[in-house]
């Protein structure tokens, strides 16, 4: 995947992670390198400026918390406007997702 | 960890809207990321020092990240921060600005009180000396005066001098403002010189007029913010030549 194409959908994937439960920012990408295999070669550092502006945003908020290691990590929880952005978000990904598939799945290869 | 710090630096330095705190928080969390990745390479094998810049490397480019995260930041605090340590130190200046006003103040007020003659004021040949001091209490101003003679001006003309001085009750405070007026009633004579000066603890003046020689006697009428003090003051012509 292009890297434009990464970052559109990156605030959409953490959104996703959150909804399950707070995560710090490694623990993110490890989730997401798991979940997503070599398709979705992200940079890991990419994943804080979107962060921060879902922190702006107000989508998401942040706390300091000991992780499981017992260094003390800064982990984000999904609001309730995070919430509403994330179910917005995904149907809007499920269009685009089906319409996409419509045309593909039609292409003639000759 | 020289790469971690290397790479964490060049991120900062595309921050310049980050306050220090913003600045701070970043790069512990960006370096908490680092030692959680290189720790997981490390846990599955991969040598320390291999480890830190595969790690490294996984993050990307320190100003793609540095810039992405600055769009993020708002100027708003920056500035509003920048203002603020503006206003402090035009605080502290003034302040200084006012230890210093006070400190000028008391410098010129206990002169006044302990050492008024150390002024220089003289317009003439100082020819006698007369004992005086005399202080007059108006509120919270005192006009002292210190200093009286005969002396002899660059026309060969006798004069009566009184030297005074102008303070406040107060020691850490301004002289005040209100100049006295000095009459004299002996030869119905003007001030000639007047002339003087100080800061603003304490304001000195030399009032000078014409004498004729042998008078016996010079009365000064001083009226000082409405109280009215009169003084007899003979002179003593011995040895004026």
């Amino acid at each position: 995947m292009k890297r434009k194409q990464v970052m559109a959908h990156t605030s959409l994937l953490v959104l996703a992670l959150l909804s399950a439960e707070d995560m710090y920012g490694y623990q993110m990408i490890a989730a997401l390198s798991g979940k997503l295999d070599s398709t979705f070669a992200m940079k890991e550092g990419t994943l804080y400026p979107i962060l921060h502006a879902l922190e702006n945003d107000g989508s998401v908020t942040s706390y300091e918390k000991e992780a499981a290691a017992g260094k003390p990590r800064k982990y984000y929880h999904l609001t309730m406007k995070g919430k509403l952005q994330l179910r917005e978000e995904q149907s809007q990904w499920r269009a685009y997702q089906r319409a996409v598939d419509a045309v593909v799945s039609s292409a003639v290869l000759a | 960890m020289e790469d971690f710090k290397d790479f964490l630096d060049a991120v900062c330095r595309f921050l310049p809207r980050a306050t220090e705190e913003e600045r701070a928080a970043l790069r512990k969390e960006l370096s908490d990321h680092l030692c959680d990745h290189a720790e997981f390479l490390e846990q599955c094998g991969v040598p320390p020092e291999e480890a830190a810049q595969r790690a490294v490397a996984a993050m990307g480019s320190a100003e793609i990240i540095g810039r992405d995260y600055n769009a993020t930041l708002s100027p708003v605090w920056l500035l509003i921060g920048r203002i603020c340590k503006t206003v402090s130190v035009l605080l502290i200046l003034l302040s200084v600005g006012m230890l210093l006003n006070t400190g000028g103040n008391l410098a010129g007020n206990l002169k006044a009180r302990f050492s008024p003659a150390s002024y220089a004021m003289s317009h003439g040949q100082m020819l006698t000396q007369i004992p005086l001091d005399e202080k007059i209490s108006v509120g919270r101003s005192i006009l002292r005066c210190y200093g009286a003679g005969i002396g002899l001006d660059a026309q060969s003309e006798y004069f009566f001098y009184l030297d005074t001085v102008l303070y406040n009750r107060n020691p850490l405070q301004a002289a005040p403002q209100c100049t006295p007026l000095l009459e004299v009633a002996a030869d119905g004579t003007v001030d000639r010189f007047g002339g003087g000066g100080g800061s603003g603890g304490a304001y000195w003046r030399q009032w000078c007029y014409a004498l004729s020689y042998g008078a016996p006697a010079i009365t000064v009428s001083i009226t000082y913010a409405g109280q009215v003090t009169s003084l007899e003051i003979p002179l003593n012509w011995e040895g004026v030549p």
